[in-house]
């Protein structure tokens, strides 16, 4: 399947992927897509599915997310002849819930809930992941404002510090574990505060109400590109890299229903005009890669840190209400990527 | 040998060669990154510089040995390394201090490892000069190479030196060893006195042959030397025993010689008798003998009658023949052990051993009567002067005499009164008688 995938994302254009894709080569690895698709729409009748439930991480603003899923919703819809539904979680939990219960169908999920989710669901199944700047995993850093006087993590020390969510893997657990390395308790050290979305966090860092905060890589850019006031951020430390998004699919669905979807996203990339138009609202990711299980085990060695440090992982991470407003800046979010 | 030196020195030509290849390389690698980096580095973006340098550790940065990448800022501060985890300031690595403050490329090896690290860095500039790129090479696969070539280089060392071990071996024994041994076995046999031994001739005119050809010449003057000298020995041998035969041959005749002097001292030259002196040691010596056997002997005073008148009448030459035939007659008529001498002139002296004076007148009446017989030739048969007689005086000892002279003093009175008597008688001492 892997190879299949590959020879997708460089040889393949698009709508007509079944004719133009189908070499030799991929009819002897794999069963040609028509054939993949054909089984896939067979398990939906049968199972009587004719819609599936796509759920989003909402770690940016809902209408943003929505912006960027869509057109590839129904690019993927199209080609395994099924309505697909996009679903905004609440909070990071809240998706993390639905997909334990089984409330979702498909669903993108940060590293860290995919990890979660699996041990409350053992039978839900990653299947695909995607590239960003051609890179299959991303950076987590921890910031000041530009005109900060901090420049380590030990000078946080009794500092207010904004964390995105502690379900997010670069927004809370890798920047934790991270502190805690370099001798600093995320918990009892700093006054940590979740905003709830990366470009919050960031804005709450350039206007310092916060001394420091934890973002990913695609929010660094995203915020010096929407602020206008020219204001920026110093990066005082990084995390170690972490694998992107999980593509996960519900325990009960219908395997051949995974590999469908997998062989439609694939079909998507920045390789071919059209994938290009598709993936223009979210710009840096350049297309989707077929992962297993074992894709997150960093995460998991993370979390279990974080556990013999005794993070509180289960504490809620509601946004404040003061940062209600923070939506307003969410008018220039382009990127996908938590 | 020269092919082993060859073989080394190309194992260091290749280590200076695979080196200068790495940081080639390296640098090559550093400018392809300069680019993207200097861009986010000039838009501040460190996350584009983390995705730069981790996309390439991923992939590039493996196969080509690079062990880290890392971009400095103006300050020297990490901004991203492909370690992620190293961010700031790193006050305990020289190497970015060295790094940051060089204008141009800079290039190191650290040893300090287990492995040696090769250490680049070469400024970022696109317009101007936004920081710093560092590199660190892992030397080890080039090592290993090297150790690689080392072990062949030294192997092909070790066979080369091996074959011209050899192959010296061979070409000495051959040119020196055998030739040598040929030479050391040939004067053996010389020294054991085969002179005729010579060493082969040899091809070529090397040492070793022009060594054989001198000692074949100096084997040819031993032979030819020691034969002259052989010679020379046989030739003075021969002579030696020529020399001793002569000796021995003088000897001889010297003795002959000395014995003939010694006759002719005591013999009469005339008669072949005894001469006076002779007679008169006879004489001392039967005295001698007579003493000590107390045996007398007897001796005869023998005169010829008339013979100044024979030689008158014939000439002395036959007188002295007649003398020679009457010394003749008297040796004929007398016993071997008798003496007969001539003791002067026509005189003759006899002495008769162990003989008393009865037969002592017996023998001279004989020797008378055989003169008086006898026909001398010369003077032929009817010639009355053809006959001699003699006169005879007989004395014995010791009853005539006590000593030599006074015997021969005797027997001379003896013949005396013989010639008074008329001559042609025997005439005993004190008128012991005899007859006409």
């Amino acid at each position: 399947m892997r190879f299949l995938w590959l020879l997708l994302l460089v040889g393949c254009g698009g709508g007509d992927v079944d004719s133009k894709g189908g070499g030799p080569l991929v009819e002897t690895i794999a069963p040609p897509l028509s054939v993949i698709f054909e089984k896939s729409q067979k398990a939906l009748d049968e199972a009587g599915i004719d819609t599936l439930r796509w759920g989003l991480t909402p770690y940016m603003a809902p209408q943003e997310l929505y912006a960027s899923y869509q057109p590839i919703a129904e690019v993927v819809g199209d080609k395994m002849g099924v309505e697909i539904e996009l679903v905004m979680g609440e909070t990071y939990a809240d998706l993390e819930g639905q997909v334990v219960r089984g409330e979702v169908d498909v669903a993108v999920v940060s590293p860290y809930s995919y990890v979660r989710a699996k041990k409350s669901a053992p039978g839900l199944r990653v299947f695909a992941s995607h590239v960003a700047k051609g890179s299959a995993n991303y950076g987590s850093y921890i910031i000041v404002g530009e005109e900060s006087e901090l420049e380590t993590l030990e000078d946080l020390r009794g500092k207010t510090f904004a964390f995105v969510d502690r379900r997010s893997t670069s927004g809370y657990l890798f920047p934790a574990i991270q502190m805690l390395r370099m001798g600093v308790h995320p918990e009892d050290d700093i006054k940590a505060e979740f905003y709830q979305t990366h470009d919050r966090v960031f804005d709450a860092v350039v206007e310092g109400r916060v001394a420091a905060g934890a973002t990913y890589d695609g929010a660094l850019r995203q915020g010096r590109d929407r602020r206008r006031d020219g204001r920026g951020v110093r990066v005082i430390a990084k995390a170690p890299r972490i694998p992107h998004e999980a593509y996960v699919i519900r325990q009960g669905l219908p395997v051949e229903v995974a590999d469908a979807f997998g062989a439609a996203l694939a079909g998507i990339s920045t390789g071919t005009r059209e994938g290009r138009a598709l993936l223009a609202p979210m710009l840096r990711i350049n297309g989707f890669i077929q992962v297993e299980d074992s894709h997150y085990d960093a995460v998991r060695r993370v979390e279990a840190q974080a556990e013999t440090a005794g993070l509180r992982m289960e504490a809620p991470s509601r946004p404040l209400p003061s940062e209600e407003s923070g939506s307003e800046q969410g008018e220039a979010n382009e990127e996908q990527t938590p | 040998m020269v092919q082993a030196s060859f073989g080394l020195a190309h194992v260091q030509d290749e280590e200076k060669r695979l080196r200068q290849e790495v940081v080639k390389r390296g640098f090559q690698v550093q400018r392809a990154l300069a680019v993207p980096t200097s861009v986010a580095l000039a838009n501040r973006e460190i996350e584009e510089l983390d995705a730069v340098l981790w996309r390439f550790s991923q992939d590039d940065g493996r196969d080509l040995d690079i062990q880290s990448v890392a971009v400095l800022d103006l300050g020297g501060r990490v901004l991203a390394h492909t370690n992620p985890t190293i961010f700031g300031f790193q006050s305990d690595n020289a190497f970015f201090a060295a790094a940051i403050e060089a204008s141009g490329p800079l290039e190191r090896i650290d040893a300090s490892g287990e492995q040696p690290v090769l250490q680049l860095s070469m400024p970022i500039e696109i317009g101007r000069r936004w920081g710093t790129m560092t590199m660190e090479l892992s030397l080890a696969s080039m090592d290993a190479r090297l150790q690689e070539l080392r072990g062949r280089a030294l192997l092909n060392a070790v066979g080369v030196i091996l074959l011209s071990a050899i192959l010296l071996y061979l070409f000495i024994s051959r040119t020196v060893l055998q030739p040598v041994l040929v030479l050391s076995e040939t004067a053996q046999r010389v020294s054991n006195g085969q002179l005729d031994a010579r060493v082969p001739k040899r091809e070529g005119g090397d040492q070793i042959a022009v060594l054989g050809q001198h000692f074949n010449e100096m084997t040819r003057s031993l032979q030819s030397y020691t034969s002259e000298l052989e010679a020379k020995v046989a030739s003075r041998t021969e002579e030696l025993k020529e020399s001793n035969r002569a000796l021995a041959r003088a000897n001889e005749d010297l003795g002959i010689a000395v014995e003939k002097l010694g006759l002719l001292a005591r013999t009469d030259s005339l008669t072949g008798l005894f001469n006076r002196r002779a007679f008169t040691e006879a004489l001392e010596v039967e005295l001698r003998r007579t003493e000590r056997h107390e045996r007398p002997f007897s001796l005869l005073m023998i005169d010829v009658d008339y013979f100044k008148k024979f030689n008158d009448s014939f000439g002395h030459p036959e007188g002295d023949r007649l003398l020679i035939e009457l010394s003749e007659t008297f040796r004929e008529h007398l016993r071997a052990m008798d003496v007969v001498a001539r003791y002067g002139g026509e005189e003759f002296a006899v002495i008769l051993g162990e003989t008393h004076m009865e037969d002592a007148v017996r023998v001279a009446e004989k020797l008378r009567v055989a003169v008086r017989n006898q026909v001398f030739r010369e003077a032929g048969e009817g010639n009355p002067a053809a006959r001699v007689t003699v006169s005879i005086g007989v004395a014995t000892y010791p009853q005539d005499a006590s000593s030599s002279s006074g015997l021969i003093s005797q027997a001379d009175q003896a013949l005396y009164l013989a010639k008074e008597a008329g001559r042609d008688l025997v005439v005993s001492c004190k008128g012991s008688g005899g007859e006409e």
